[in-house]
């Protein structure tokens, strides 16, 4: 369990990582939270297990795009690129999704991550065979 | 943001052409050179609600283009002939691969687009219809006016119709409220409105 109060990782039985971010974010525990989805993706695959990664951004009431947060959004373009997973589907509100979609086309991931408005449209992309 | 479409060709578009309409799949966007563009839904009256204006400079629709599901939420109108540029989704995946520091200035834009559209939807849903005018005449002040002699010029000539409708008003309340403004030196002028900022905002101070 658990990164931080503000960030919950958990391993869903149905077969991926889940991660939920709650409350406004500050740079350190999205850097950790992004550290470790990267270190259980990573183990995941060692293991021949396939990485999937759910992430719930529907409780983050306001995004932070002052430079303080560069760094994290820094780490995850880095993460995004060079991270070892198969597929990662993020949902949440539209400020949310604006953003992360922005990260993911400088990252030139959108084969592997998309980004939704609801769980459900999430989760049937993450276990989709296509 | 300009830099994403350098040589690329400008293009016009005339007053009343609609560029996207709802439910359109986002595939391009657009950097508007010269004119007006406004974002509209249509309500279950049928009448039309304006949510914002785009003036020259900015870029849209990036929100609807990156978010699910990637359609167009609104009616984008020219309120002006316009003169923009357009470029392709697949030009601009191109274009921002690897550059952060464009990424950032998109992140500030849509951030500062999304606070700009909720205000509005904010004041059409909650406000009497004499802010409703009032404050839709300090948006446009704002976004497309030019200061002259104490007074800010919009810089698109209005019929009371047009007024109405980016209200989400009827034509004769609004022809009412203008009526009201203009007698207290508010609004000067006809189609071509001259507005006294200060006073307007004065006016749409809560009343302690």
């Amino acid at each position: 369990m658990g990164s931080s109060e503000k960030i919950r990782t958990i391993y869903n039985p149905s077969g991926f990582i889940e991660q939920h971010f709650i409350g406004v974010q500050t740079p350190q525990p999205v850097l950790d939270a992004v550290d470790e989805l990267v270190k259980r993706a990573a183990k995941l695959k060692s293991q021949n297990k396939p990485a999937l990664v759910l992430v719930d951004v529907t409780k983050v009431p306001k995004i932070d795009v002052s430079d303080r947060m560069l760094k994290a959004r820094r780490s995850a373009v880095k993460a995004m690129r060079e991270a070892k997973y198969d597929r990662v589907a993020i949902y949440g509100a539209l400020p949310v999704q604006v953003m992360v979609n922005t990260l993911v086309l400088i990252a030139g991931k959108r084969d592997k991550i998309r980004v939704f408005a609801s769980r459900d449209e999430a989760l049937k992309w993450l276990k989709s065979e296509d | 943001m300009e830099e994403l479409f350098i040589n690329l060709p400008p293009r016009t578009s005339r007053k009343g052409q609609i560029l996207l309409f709802e439910g359109d799949m986002v595939n391009r966007i657009y950097f508007l050179l010269k004119g007006y563009v406004k974002v509209y839904g249509i309500l279950p009256s049928g009448q039309q609600r304006t949510i914002i204006i785009y003036a020259p400079g900015e870029v849209f629709p990036l929100t609807s283009l990156l978010s699910d599901p990637g359609i167009v939420h609104y009616f984008y109108e020219c309120m002006t002939n316009v003169e923009l540029k357009m470029l392709s989704f697949e030009d601009f995946q191109r274009k921002i691969k690897g550059n952060l520091a464009l990424g950032e200035q998109m992140i500030g834009y849509t951030y500062r687009q999304n606070l700009e559209s909720l205000s509005r939807i904010e004041t059409l849903s909650a406000h009497s219809a004499n802010l409703k005018v009032a404050s839709l005449l300090l948006y446009l002040a704002d976004k497309t006016g030019v200061e002259n002699q104490g007074l800010t010029e919009l810089g698109l000539p209005l019929t009371n119709q047009e007024i109405a409708e980016m209200c989400g008003l009827t034509r004769e309340t609004t022809s009412a409220q203008l009526k009201n403004l203009r007698r207290q030196g508010i609004v000067l002028g006809e189609r071509q409105l001259n507005i006294d900022r200060a006073k307007l905002k004065k006016l749409m101070k809560p009343r302690a």
